[in-house]
């Protein structure tokens, strides 16, 4: 006998739904850490993108008997995620978030290199955040949790072309903001 | 003919991967003969390895403590009612409709579209219906009907006793 195939997320959402506590805790498991890493991008900010997470689950809890699997389980979660990250940016009343003072690197060999890379990573940071909402939330989904711009707009609810026009748009303000970086 | 530019949009689907096999090949064969698209590809890639620096910290909390804490924190709460969307749009209009129609039905009380019954103090008392009287037994009391029970009840000596008087 074959062991069983692991339950799909649908098949997860569908035993919340019936008060399965451990199939609701499976799909938390699976998620948590695109929802934490897109809220700490979206808002910058490592606290508030903990409570923004929770969040996310607890309106995923309470939606679970209104779920209906005709799309995809992540791009519902994405849904839910992106607004619930908005909604607190806006709420915090941030459109630019400070530039968090990199953190010391300890002595070592390779310390130098661990500067320059916890330097860049800051430029990087500073220069997504100073994006617009909409654009910061569409280059976060684009690179960094890897949708293709139609699974962007299913994710956002936003047309096709909006999100082509914020992706292209945004690049070419990352391409300036991050010229020096980039070129040789 | 000079060949179509590829679209930013494409360029960049092209550098993250996700675009078709077959159209792969054909950016490919687009880029192999258009400088221009090769520079412009070429600014787009390096601006996203760049952006491949910013890394979220990998320790992050396990969330799930805490959701299900505040699940069950609501839940303690007692039985809270919550009224969804629909639910309350149904009850906002089935008081809209109530106040309609008492507000109609008052209208047409007062135009006079409509008549209450009135007392018309002319027309002669009627008293209980013989059948009622019958079945109510007054015969046995010596009574003609309600009124002259009442009468009977309620008068002394042949006055009327205003202490019982309802």
């Amino acid at each position: 006998m074959t062991d069983p195939l692991p339950s799909d997320d649908a098949d997860l959402m569908v035993r919340t739904a019936a008060g399965d506590k451990s199939a609701f805790g499976e799909l938390v498991n699976r998620h948590q850490s695109k929802v934490l890493a897109l809220a700490i991008r979206i808002l910058g900010n490592e606290t508030e993108a903990q409570d923004v997470a929770q969040d996310v689950f607890v309106k995923v809890y309470r939606a679970a008997g209104r779920y209906k699997p005709k799309a995809k389980f992540t791009t519902w979660l994405y849904r839910i995620a992106v607004n619930t990250s908005l909604d607190a940016a806006r709420k915090a009343n941030r459109s630019v978030v400070p530039l968090e003072a990199v953190a010391p690197v300890s002595d070592g060999p390779d310390a130098t290199a661990r500067l320059v890379e916890a330097q860049l990573a800051a430029r990087v940071r500073s220069a997504i955040q100073q994006l617009p909402p909409r654009q910061r939330t569409v280059v976060i989904l684009h690179r960094y949790q890897e949708l293709s711009y139609r699974q962007i707009a299913a994710a956002t609810g936003w047309s096709v072309s909006a999100v082509e026009s914020l992706l292209v748009r945004a690049h070419a303000k990352l391409r300036d903001s991050l010229a020096d970086l980039r070129d040789p | 003919m000079v060949p179509k530019s590829i679209s930013d949009l494409e360029l960049l689907e092209y550098i993250a991967g996700r675009l078709s096999p077959k159209r792969t090949a054909r950016i490919d064969s687009m880029l192999a003969e258009s400088e221009p698209d090769r520079l412009r590809l070429e600014r787009f890639r390096r601006t996203w390895e760049v952006m491949g620096h910013w890394d979220v910290p990998a320790d992050q909390r396990d969330v799930l403590p805490a959701v299900m804490q505040r699940i069950e924190s609501r839940r303690g709460r007692g039985v809270r009612f919550v009224l969804g969307w629909g639910v309350a749009a149904r009850i906002a209009a089935a008081w809209v409709i109530a106040i309609a129609s008492g507000v109609t039905a008052g209208r047409a009380v007062m135009s006079g579209r409509t008549s209450v019954p009135t007392v018309d103090e002319a027309a002669p008392r009627q008293v209980l219906d013989a059948d009622v009287a019958d079945s109510l037994h007054l015969g046995v009391l010596g009574s003609g009907g309600s009124a002259g029970l009442a009468q009977s009840i309620f008068q002394v000596n042949g006055q009327h006793d205003e202490e019982t008087e309802l």
